[in-house]
């Protein structure tokens, strides 16, 4: 019984072909715009996260509660951080951990002056997190124990500096005194972010925990990078917990960086409001056909009941049709849909032509949107869309199997 | 009810309401059909022959009154039961558009004994024998679109005796059709009544149809004015 019914479905499916094949290409169309959205949407938040978080940021940072806002030079972790930095590596979901301490001062060279920030990190545990080592226009970030300095692009226009000058440092060190010294410069970095590259100095780690006065353990933060951005928020909850000291906060870069987790929900939105009116669209579509093709029908089914089917079994039948045309949308649709996804994710849209560098809320943004493959979301959309359109079939069907057949016979329905 | 009785029906009314006006389609029949019956009902339009003959047939509910249909008190049963009632002892007839348009004339007239769980082959069997009878071989493959009128309807008396019911219903089953295919059908039905002793009430409008009758029953205005 069950197979007949599958051959009158799918035969009933191909009794108006016109109208199966425009509906099963707006079907069609719209699981590709689904999966073409959800590549570029999945591209997009990753490229977004991984900008945001890259260059400096890393996905998690360790500080000692106070720290931020203020940043204080005084609140460093309390604990020894390097040795938690290295302790942190051996955890299965931690790649890099990279200290730092960081102070505000004074950039000279000859007559000129600047406010910046000075940051003393470890070139090469910094690496394996942050992407800044490889932003060098010339040279490099200072070595381990080198009396060097890296600065920014503009920052060295405006000092007139070019590597081999020389700069002097001026901060508030932690005993009180001034700290002062000379460096040479090691590199000139150029991140496309206005705010590193006109007001950002690097120094090593330890250089600039002798400039500041602090011990070799005291670093105001570490950042790390775990195994996928999206799962920050689970890591920096697991450190801290692990860590267990009241005062030191794990947070993941949502936190760090508000307006980028913005951005990223945002984009989430816009997806679901294109899934919401790509679905909104099939299943109108759908509707309509199987509308029309149970009330031309009527009479069938009439003499079908009459004949002793049970009118449930009208249920089944145009289900059976519905499914039918969800498979064959889906068909047309992996067919159509496969190339485009394909360049999408390979070679992108390239804005480059249009825009040169976006920055966006301290982000800089790659001028080529890239997608990515989504296979969960894309089957989750599609089946979703193939429920839709069963329940769209449901409701004709439904109608037709609560008439008496008399009344089906005669073309009418209840 | 006596074992010989196809049809008994008591009393049975059926009111239609259209806006304030209420019109008794069927108003107050009771009448009996023995096994074996070639039945006609006449009457002009509107009298209430096909409301009559859905009632029967279990595919509409009475306001009124009783039916049994070979011992099954029909207007007794739930909506699943009437089908399955309707699947095992009633076969049906109608004036047109009888087939299932995306099946064969062949896959038409087994669709009952599908419906009955019937094997392949004993459905195939049973089938072809009948299509031999009635003048159908050779046309199993066809589909219903390319059939004539008479055709279509001979595969719709295959569907319905196929399953050899208590009961043939047929509503003006040669309306639509020309006066010879007409009459080449009823010799048909009537060749299928005399040698298999299957039951037939059909309605009819047509003097010569009521002629070939073994009884004829005439309805005015839901009621029977004429029975012998
Ligand atoms: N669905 C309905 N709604 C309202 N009134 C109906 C309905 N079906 C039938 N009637 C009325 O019931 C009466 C009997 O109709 P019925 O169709 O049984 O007559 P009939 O003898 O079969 O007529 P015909 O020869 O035209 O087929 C008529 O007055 C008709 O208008
Ligand atoms: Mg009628």
């Amino acid at each position: 019984m069950d197979s007949v019914l599958l051959r009158i479905g799918w035969r009933n499916l191909w009794r108006n072909p016109r109208r199966t094949a425009i509906t099963a290409l707006a079907i069609a169309v719209g699981m590709i715009m689904l999966a073409f959205v959800l590549s570029l949407m999945a591209g997009m938040k990753r490229d977004l996260i991984n900008q945001g978080t890259q260059l400096m940021l890393g996905q998690v940072q360790i500080h000692k509660r106070d720290y931020r806002p203020d940043r204080s030079i005084f609140d460093t972790v309390p604990l020894d951080g390097r040795a938690l930095a290295d302790q942190l590596l051996d955890r299965d979901d931690i790649f890099g951990a990279a200290p730092r301490v960081s102070a505000f001062g004074l950039v000279s060279s000859g007559d000129k002056s600047l406010g910046a920030e000075i940051v003393g990190m470890d070139r090469d545990a910094e690496s394996q997190v942050t992407t800044l080592g490889r932003k060098l226009e010339a040279g490099d970030l200072p070595g381990r124990g080198e009396r060097t300095i890296a600065v920014g692009r503009s920052l060295a226009n405006t000092l007139g500096v070019s590597p081999g000058s020389e700069l002097i440092l001026l901060t508030q060190a932690a005993d009180g005194s001034l700290g002062n010294d000379l460096y040479t410069v090691s590199g000139i970095f150029r991140t496309g972010l206005e705010m590193v590259d006109g007001g950002m100095v690097v120094l090593d780690l330890g250089v600039a925990q002798e400039l500041l006065a602090l011990e070799a353990g005291r670093i105001h933060e570490i950042a790390l990078r775990s195994t996928s951005p999206a799962r920050a928020m689970e890591v920096a909850a697991a450190i801290e917990q692990s860590l267990g000291v009241e005062d030191i906060s794990v947070a993941p870069w949502q936190e760090l960086a508000p307006q980028l987790a913005g951005w990223v929900a945002m984009s989430d939105s816009w997806m679901w409001i294109m899934y919401l009116i790509v679905f909104v669209l099939a299943a109108i579509s759908v509707l309509n056909t199987m509308l029309m093709a149970v009330f031309e029908r009527l009479r069938e089914f009439g003499v079908m009941a009459a004949v002793g089917m049970q009118p449930r079994t009208i249920i089944t039948m145009v289900l059976a049709e519905v499914i039918s045309l969800a498979l064959v949308s889906l068909l047309v649709a992996t067919i159509l849909g496969a190339p485009l996804v394909h360049w999408i994710t390979n070679s992108g849209i390239d804005l480059s032509a249009t825009t040169d560098g976006i920055s966006m809320s301290g982000t800089v943004v790659d001028p080529v949107i890239r997608g990515a493959w989504a296979p969960a979301e894309f089957a989750v959309a599609a089946g979703l869309l193939v429920v839709c359109a069963a329940l769209a079939g449901l409701y004709p069907a439904t109608r037709a199997a609560r008439t008496d057949p008399a009344r089906l016979t005669r073309g009418e329905i209840r | 009810m006596p074992d010989e009785l196809a049809v008994r029906t008591e009393s049975i009314r059926k009111i239609y309401q259209s806006g304030d006006q209420s019109v008794a389609a069927v108003d107050g029949i009771s009448f009996e059909v023995h096994k074996g019956e070639f039945s006609a009902i006449a009457g002009p339009s509107g009298s209430g022959k096909t409301t009559l003959l859905n009632l029967i047939g279990a595919l509409d509910e009475v306001d009124e009154g009783r039916i049994w249909v070979d011992g099954t008190e029909i207007t007794a049963l739930g909506r699943g039961e009437r089908a399955d009632l309707r699947k095992h002892k009633i076969g049906f007839i109608f004036q047109s558009y009888n087939l299932i348009e995306v099946l064969s004339a062949l896959e038409n007239a087994e669709f009952i004994l599908l419906l009955q769980g019937v094997d392949p082959a004993e459905r195939q069997r049973r089938v072809r024998a009948i299509f031999e009878r009635i003048g159908l071989d050779g046309l199993e493959d066809r589909r219903p679109h390319q059939l004539s009128g008479g055709q279509q309807q001979r595969v719709a008396i295959a569907r319905a005796i196929a399953t050899q019911p208590a009961l043939i219903l047929a509503d003006e089953p040669t309306a639509n059709l020309d006066s010879a295919t007409g009459a080449a059908l009823l010799d048909v039905m009537e060749e299928l009544n005399r040698d298999l002793g299957t039951t037939f009430i059909f309605s009819t409008h047509d003097p010569r149809v009521m002629e070939r009758a073994t009884r004829l029953i005439r309805l005015v205005d839901g009621r029977i004015v004429e029975d012998h």
